[in-house]
C-alpha cells in the first residue's frame, strides 16, 4: 500500500471572519426585534399582571416589614429613643419630645393609628396613649417626665419605653416573628410567644393538613372519573363532562349552603340514614372537619377531573393493549404503563387543589367547626377587623413562600412544567 | 438466545398451526365486520393480511390478540383454544401501527417489559434486552427514551419487544405505514430476515398491496368482511380468483363486458364497442351474464403490421405518459372502454403519435374473464 | 328573557333618567349611605330616609358593606372617601374615631344630650339604636325552657347542642355570668389573666355540646333546623323570625350583652353637612321611635320610649322587665384587649376539636 500524503490542510477560502462577524450582527438584530414585537403583544397582558397582581402583592409583602406609624407621627420621639441604651429610663428630652407629640398627634387626628400600632406589642398600649394625651391636653407641661408620670405611672416603666423604641424601627422582624408565634423579648431574643397565644404555627399545620387531605380525597375520586371522561364515547363524555363543569357555573356560595343542607343534623343524609335505621343518632357531619373535607373535596373536584382529563385524553388505549399483549394483567397494566403516563397531570391537579385549598376561606368557615380555621381566616381577621395589614402581610408572605416551595418540590417530582393543557 | 427463539421448522401436519374457522365478527348482531371467515397458518409461515379499510382485516387480527372476541367460530393455535383466553395469556407478540412504546421508560425497559411482567430474573432480562437490542442493531440506544429515537429506530424497538419473550406467534398491524418509502423497504427486509432466522409465525396486516406481495409466504385478500382470496404472491397476481383481487392486487384493465360463448378453458367477452376478446376462465361463469376482463397493462403490445397473439382490438391512442423505464399509453376503444398499457422505453423510437389509430394485441393465456363483483361490493369499489 | 330585556331597558332608562335629572338639578345632593344592609337597612329606610327624602329632596343610594374599617381605611388613606353616612358597630366607632377616619361629631346638633342614655354619644358618632345579644330557644322542642344565662351552661338539666358565635367578644362574658360574676364586675374580672382562665374554664363545661356559628342569619337557622336546642343570637334576628316566619322561639333575656350601633361620617366625606343634619334628624326622638315599628332594636334615648306602643316595647332589649340582669358591652376593653384574647380563644378552639 502506498503511504497517502496528507491532504493540505488550508482549504481554498478561508473563512471570512469579518463577515461572518456582520452576519450574526444581522441575525440578532433581526432576533431583537422579533422579541421586541413579542413583547409588545404581550405588553398589555404583563401591565395588567402588574397592576393587578404583583403590585398588590408586593405591597402586601413589604407591609410585613414596613413600620411606618409610630415613626410618622412621632418623628422626634423616635428618633430620640432609637440613641436610648434601654440601660435606665430615656432622658428628659425623650419625655419632652413624646409628650409634645402625644398632644400633636391626637389634634392630627394620627394618635389612633400609633395607639392600634402599639395595642399589638402590649393590650395597654392603646388606652395608656389615648388617655395620656387626653389628659396632657388639657394640662400645661412644664416637666414633661413629671406630667407623664402624672398622668400614669406606666411611664416610668422601662418596658414601655422599650416597646415604643421597636415600633420606631423600620423595617421591623417583628411582623414575621408574629406570624410565626415569635416575639423579640425583652432581652432582645426571639422567643416563642406563650402557648394560649401560640395560633398562627397551629393554623399554618392545620392548614396544611386540610389541603393535604383535600387533594387526597380529590385525587381518589376524580381519578376514576378523569378515566372514564377520557375513555367513554365522545357522545356520552360530552354528557358527562357537562355534569363535571355545571358546578363552576354555580355561586360558591350556593353549593356550600347546599352541602349545609344535606349535612345537618336534621338534613337530608341524616334523615335518611336515621330513615333507614342505620344509625340511632344523627350522624356528625357539618360543623367539624368532615364537614370541611367533603365541602372543600366537592369544591375542588372539577380542577382535579380536569387537570388528570386532560393528560388521561392524549393517552391512546394502545398503551395498554401493547401492555396486555407483553404478557402484563390488565390491573397490572394500568398501574405499570397507564398511570406512569398521568403523573404529569396528576400532579398538577394536586398542585392547583392544594395551593387553592391553602387560601380558601368560605366553605371551612361555613362547614368547619371549632379547631377547623384556615390561615386564610386569621389574615381576613387581621384585615378587617383588627385592620392589622403588617401582620396579615406577614401570614400571607410565609403562605406564599410556602406554596413557591410547595411547587418547586412538587415540579421536581412529577415535573408540572411538562404538562401542556388540551 | 437466539437459539431458543429460533423454532425448527416442523414438518407440515396435517392441523395447521393457527386456525381461524368459521369465525364472524359483529357489533350489533346485524352488520359483520367479519363474516364466515376460515383461515388456517402454518408454523413458520408468513401470512399478510391485505385489503382497503374496513375490510375486516385488523378486527381479524385483534381476533388472534384476544382485543376482540369473535361472535361466532374458534380461533385455535396449537390445537388449543384460543378464544377463550385473555390476550396476556395467548403468548402472542404485537407490533402495533404507531408501535406504542411506553413513552415514560427507556428502550430497555420497553423491551424487557414482557419479561418484567412475568417475574423474570432480573439478571437474565438485562442480558436478554441486550440480545434483543444486539438483534435490530439498537444496542447504542438502550438508555434512551422512545421520544428520542428516529421512527425507524422505534419500529425496530417495537420489533424487538415483540420478540424478546419468544412468543409462537408474532402479529403486525401496518408495522411500517408511519416511515416514508425508503425506511420501509429497509424495514420489508430486517422484518423479512428476522422471521427467516427466527422462523417466525408471522400475521402481517397491510394496506399496501407491494409489501405483503414482497413479504409473505402467503397473502389473504380482504374484502367486505371475507376472504376474497389466499394464496401465494404470484398466484394472487397472476390468477386472482375475482374481480375485485384483480383489482386490488397489481394494476388491471377491468373492462365490463357480456359472456358471449363459453368453450372448454376459455370464454368470449363482448366489449360495449363491439370488440371481442377471448381468454381463460378460473371461475364457473354462464353465457349472455357480465363478465370483467383481467389483463395486466404490462401484457400488452401494439400491433405491427397483422400481428395477432390471440386478441387484436383496434382504438385512437389518447395519451402518453413518461414514466422513466416505461410509457404508459392509453388507447380508447370506443364507448366507455380504453386500455392501458405499460411500453417498456426501447419502444420510444417507434410510439404512434396521439390521436393516430392504433391495434393492440396479446395473448388469450394472459387474460382471463372474471365473474363480475357482488353488487354491494362494487359499488364501495368503484369509488 | 322578554322581561330580562325588559329590566335592563328599565334600568338604562333609569341611568338616563338619574343623569338628567343630575344634570338639571343640580342643587340636589344624593348621599351615600353604607350599611349592613339586611333588615336594618329596610327599617332605617322606611322609618328615616324615605320620610327625609318626601320632606327635603334629598336622595340616597344605599350600599352594604360587611363592617370593619379596612374600606373605609383605604378610602381616607387616598384621599377619595365616596361614603357620606356610615353603620358602624361599636369597636369600628371608637377605632374609627380614634384614628381620624370619621368626621368630628358637634354634639350640639343633637338637642338636649342629657336625654340619650350614657354612652350613645362619643365624639365621632351617634348611636343609631340599642340592640343585644341574647339566647332563644323552640318552645315547641322545649315545653319548660331555659330562663337564665346559667341554664344555657346547664347540660345536666338542658342536654343537646347549643349555638354561639364563634368570638370570644359576648362569650367569655356569658362564661363569667354564669360562673356567678354579677353584671358590674364582669370586665373587672375579665381584665386579669385569671378571670380569662376562669372564663374559659367554665366554657370547658359545655365545650363540646358547642355549635359555633359566624354570620347572624345562621342562628335562627340553627335553632329552626333544630341543629342546637338553644342558640346564642342577635335579639333582632329571632324576632323577625318570630314575627315574619312565625317560628315558636322564646328569646331568653336575661344575661342578654346590650350594645349601641352608631351614626358616623367618614372623614372627607363628600356630603358632610348634609349627613350630619340627617343624622340630626334620625335621632330626634319622634323619627327615633319609628324604627322600632319595622325592627325590634331600642331607641337610644329616653324621651323615645313612650312614643313607642307596648307590644312593640316589650320586645326591645330595653324594655324594663328584660334589662335586669344586661350587660353593656366594654368596647374600650375589646379593642385593646381583643387580639390577645382570640388568639387565646382560637388555641383554645383547637383543643376542643382535638379533645
Amino acid at each position: 500500500m502506498n503511504a497517502t500524503v496528507p491532504a493540505p490542510a488550508v482549504s481554498p477560502t478561508a473563512p471570512d471572519t469579518l463577515n461572518d462577524a456582520e452576519r450574526l450582527q444581522a441575525y440578532r438584530r433581526v432576533k431583537r426585534r422579533e422579541s421586541r414585537k413579542a413583547l409588545l403583544l404581550a405588553a398589555p397582558l404583563l401591565l395588567f399582571l402588574l397592576v393587578t397582581f404583583i403590585a398588590p402583592i408586593g405591597t402586601l409583602l413589604l407591609r410585613s416589614v414596613q413600620n411606618p406609624e409610630v415613626p410618622q407621627a412621632m418623628p422626634d420621639a423616635t428618633a430620640l429613643l432609637q440613641q436610648w441604651d434601654e440601660s435606665g429610663l430615656p432622658d428628659a428630652d425623650v419625655y419632652a419630645a413624646m409628650a409634645r407629640e402625644l398632644v400633636e398627634a391626637s389634634k392630627a387626628g394620627e394618635l389612633g393609628r400609633v395607639a392600634r400600632r402599639m395595642n399589638f406589642y402590649n393590650p395597654a398600649m392603646r388606652s395608656l396613649l389615648l388617655k395620656s394625651a387626653r389628659k396632657l391636653k388639657r394640662m400645661s407641661v412644664e416637666d414633661a417626665q413629671l406630667a407623664l408620670l402624672e398622668v400614669d405611672g406606666r411611664w416610668g416603666d422601662k418596658e414601655i419605653w422599650r416597646v415604643l423604641k421597636r415600633a420606631g424601627q423600620s423595617p421591623t422582624p417583628d411582623y414575621l416573628l408574629n406570624a410565626i408565634d415569635r416575639h423579640v423579648d425583652q432581652d432582645g431574643d426571639v422567643a416563642s410567644l406563650p402557648p394560649e397565644e401560640s395560633v398562627y404555627m397551629a393554623a399554618f399545620s392545620r392548614t396544611i393538613w386540610i389541603s393535604l387531605s383535600v387533594t387526597l380525597l380529590c385525587l381518589a375520586l376524580a381519578y376514576p372519573v378523569a378515566w372514564l371522561l377520557a375513555n367513554l364515547p365522545e357522545r356520552h363524555s360530552r354528557r358527562m363532562m357537562l355534569l363535571v363543569i355545571v358546578p363552576f357555573w354555580t355561586s360558591l356560595l350556593v353549593r356550600t349552603t347546599a352541602w349545609y343542607v344535606l349535612l345537618q343534623p336534621n338534613g337530608v343524609i341524616n334523615s335518611l340514614l336515621t330513615g333507614m335505621g342505620m344509625v340511632s343518632q344523627p350522624v356528625p357531619l357539618i360543623f367539624n372537619r368532615t364537614g370541611v373535607l367533603i365541602g372543600m373535596t366537592h369544591i375542588m373536584l372539577p380542577f382535579m377531573i380536569l387537570a388528570i382529563y386532560s393528560v388521561m385524553k392524549g393517552i391512546s388505549p394502545v398503551y395498554l393493549r401493547a401492555a396486555q399483549s407483553l404478557g402484563a394483567k390488565p390491573l397490572g397494566a394500568f398501574f405499570r404503563v397507564y398511570v406512569p403516563q398521568t403523573l404529569a397531570g396528576v400532579g398538577a391537579g394536586c398542585f392547583l387543589v392544594f395551593v387553592l385549598s391553602l387560601g380558601y376561606y368560605i366553605t371551612p368557615a361555613l362547614l368547619g367547626g371549632a379547631g377547623d380555621e384556615m390561615i386564610s381566616q386569621l389574615i381576613s381577621i387581621q384585615t378587617n377587623q383588627q385592620l392589622n395589614w403588617g401582620l396579615a402581610g406577614a401570614l400571607s408572605a410565609y403562605l406564599v413562600i410556602f406554596t413557591a416551595i410547595f411547587y418547586f418540590i412538587f415540579n421536581r417530582l412529577v415535573g408540572i412544567d411538562r404538562l401542556r393543557f388540551g | 438466545m437466539t437459539s431458543s427463539i429460533h423454532q425448527k421448522k416442523e414438518q407440515p401436519s396435517s392441523e395447521p398451526f393457527i386456525s381461524l374457522t368459521d369465525i364472524s365478527k359483529s357489533y350489533d348482531g346485524k352488520d359483520y365486520v367479519v363474516y364466515d371467515l376460515n383461515l388456517a397458518i402454518n408454523k413458520g409461515e408468513f401470512v399478510s393480511l391485505l385489503g382497503p379499510s374496513g375490510s375486516g382485516k385488523t378486527t381479524t387480527l385483534m381476533m388472534l390478540a384476544g382485543f376482540e372476541t369473535p361472535s361466532q367460530g374458534e380461533v385455535r393455535m396449537g390445537g388449543k383454544r384460543l378464544d377463550k383466553l385473555p390476550p396476556y395469556d395467548r403468548d402472542i407478540g404485537m407490533v402495533f401501527q404507531n408501535y406504542a412504546l411506553f413513552p415514560h421508560m427507556t428502550i430497555a425497559q420497553n423491551v424487557g417489559f414482557a419479561l418484567t411482567v412475568r417475574n423474570v430474573d432480573r439478571r437474565e432480562i438485562k442480558a436478554r434486552v441486550k440480545q434483543a437490542l444486539e438483534m435490530v442493531e439498537l444496542s447504542h440506544v438502550a438508555n434512551r427514551r422512545p421520544a428520542q429515537l428516529s421512527g425507524g429506530q422505534q419500529q425496530r424497538v417495537a420489533l424487538a419487544r415483540a420478540l424478546v419473550f419468544e412468543p409462537a406467534l408474532v402479529l403486525m398491524d401496518e408495522p411500517l405505514g408511519a416511515l416514508d418509502k425508503r425506511l420501509r423497504e429497509h424495514m420489508q427486509y430486517e422484518i423479512m430476515r428476522l422471521h427467516r432466522e427466527l422462523g417466525l409465525t408471522t400475521v402481517y396486516v397491510t394496506h399496501d398491496q407491494s409489501e405483503a406481495l414482497t413479504m409473505s409466504d402467503r397473502v389473504a385478500v380482504f374484502f367486505d368482511g371475507r376472504i376474497q382470496q389466499i394464496a401465494p404472491a404470484r398466484e394472487l397476481y397472476e390468477s386472482p380468483h375475482n374481480a375485485f383481487v384483480a383489482n386490488f392486487v397489481g394494476e388491471n384493465n377491468g373492462l365490463d363486458g357480456r359472456v358471449s360463448a363459453i368453450d372448454q378453458n376459455t370464454a368470449s367477452l363482448a366489449l360495449a364497442g363491439g370488440a371481442v376478446i377471448r381468454g381463460g376462465i378460473s371461475q364457473s361463469l354462464s353465457v349472455n351474464t357480465h363478465g370483467m376482463l383481467f389483463l395486466r397493462p404490462e401484457q400488452l403490445r401494439i400491433a405491427k403490421g397483422d400481428e395477432n397473439l390471440g386478441n387484436r382490438v383496434s382504438g385512437v391512442l389518447e395519451d402518453i405518459v413518461y414514466c422513466g423505464d416505461h410509457h404508459r399509453v392509453r388507447v380508447h376503444l370506443g364507448e366507455n372502454d380504453r386500455l392501458v398499457c405499460k411500453l417498456t422505453n426501447s419502444w420510444e423510437h417507434s410510439l404512434p403519435a396521439i390521436g393516430s389509430k392504433v391495434d393492440l394485441t396479446w395473448r388469450i393465456e394472459d387474460c382471463k374473464v372474471l365473474p363480475p363483483l357482488l353488487a354491494s361490493a362494487q359499488s364501495s369499489v368503484s369509488s | 328573557m322578554k322581561t330580562m330585556r325588559n329590566t335592563h331597558l328599565l334600568a338604562g332608562a333609569s341611568v338616563l333618567a338619574t343623569m338628567f335629572a343630575a344634570g338639571s338639578l343640580r342643587a340636589e345632593t344624593e348621599l351615600s349611605v353604607v350599611t349592613y344592609g339586611g333588615a336594618f337597612e329596610n327599617a332605617v329606610q322606611e322609618a328615616y330616609f324615605k320620610p327625609y327624602t318626601e320632606a327635603n329632596g334629598t336622595e340616597f343610594n344605599f350600599e352594604s358593606y360587611d363592617g370593619g374599617l379596612a374600606k373605609l381605611a383605604a378610602m381616607v388613606q387616598a384621599n377619595n372617601t365616596t361614603w357620606d353616612i356610615i353603620d358602624l358597630e361599636s369597636n369600628d366607632a371608637v377605632a374609627g374615631c380614634d384614628e381620624g377616619l370619621l368626621e368630628p361629631l358637634d354634639e350640639s346638633i343633637l338637642g338636649d344630650t342629657a336625654d340619650f342614655i350614657p354612652g350613645a354619644i362619643s365624639d365621632c358618632a351617634v348611636a343609631s339604636m340599642i340592640w343585644s345579644t341574647v339566647f332563644a330557644y323552640d318552645k315547641e322542642k322545649l315545653a319548660d325552657g331555659p330562663t337564665s344565662i346559667s341554664d344555657f351552661f346547664d347540660t345536666a338539666k338542658f342536654p343537646g347542642k347549643r349555638g354561639l358565635r364563634k368570638s370570644p367578644k359576648g362569650t367569655l362574658e356569658w362564661a363569667l355570668l354564669a360562673d356567678g360574676v354579677s353584671k358590674d364586675e364582669v370586665y373587672e374580672v375579665l381584665s386579669s389573666k385569671e378571670g380569662v382562665d376562669r372564663a374559659f374554664a367554665k366554657l370547658d363545661t359545655i365545650k363540646k355540646d358547642i355549635t359555633w356559628w359566624e354570620s347572624g342569619a345562621q342562628a335562627p337557622q340553627l335553632l329552626a333546623d333544630g341543629a342546637v336546642v338553644m342558640t346564642q343570637a342577635y335579639n333582632g334576628r329571632i324576632h323577625d323570625a318570630v314575627k315574619n316566619d312565625g317560628s315558636p322561639f322564646v328569646t331568653v333575656w336575661d344575661g342578654q350583652i346590650y350594645d349601641f350601633e352608631w351614626w358616623g361620617v367618614p372623614a372627607g366625606a363628600p356630603n358632610a353637612d348634609e349627613a350630619f343634619e340627617l343624622i340630626a334628624y334620625a335621632s330626634s326622638p319622634e323619627v327615633v321611635a319609628r324604627l322600632s315599628k319595622y325592627i325590634s332594636y331600642a331607641p337610644p334615648r329616653k324621651s323615645a320610649l313612650p312614643l313607642i306602643d307596648d307590644e312593640i316595647l316589650s320586645d326591645l332589649p330595653t324594655a324594663e322587665a328584660n334589662f335586669n340582669n344586661a350587660v353593656q358591652i366594654d368596647v374600650d376593653f375589646w379593642v385593646d384587649n381583643f387580639d390577645v384574647i382570640n388568639k387565646r380563644f382560637q388555641v383554645w378552639l383547637a383543643q376542643a376539636a382535638n379533645s
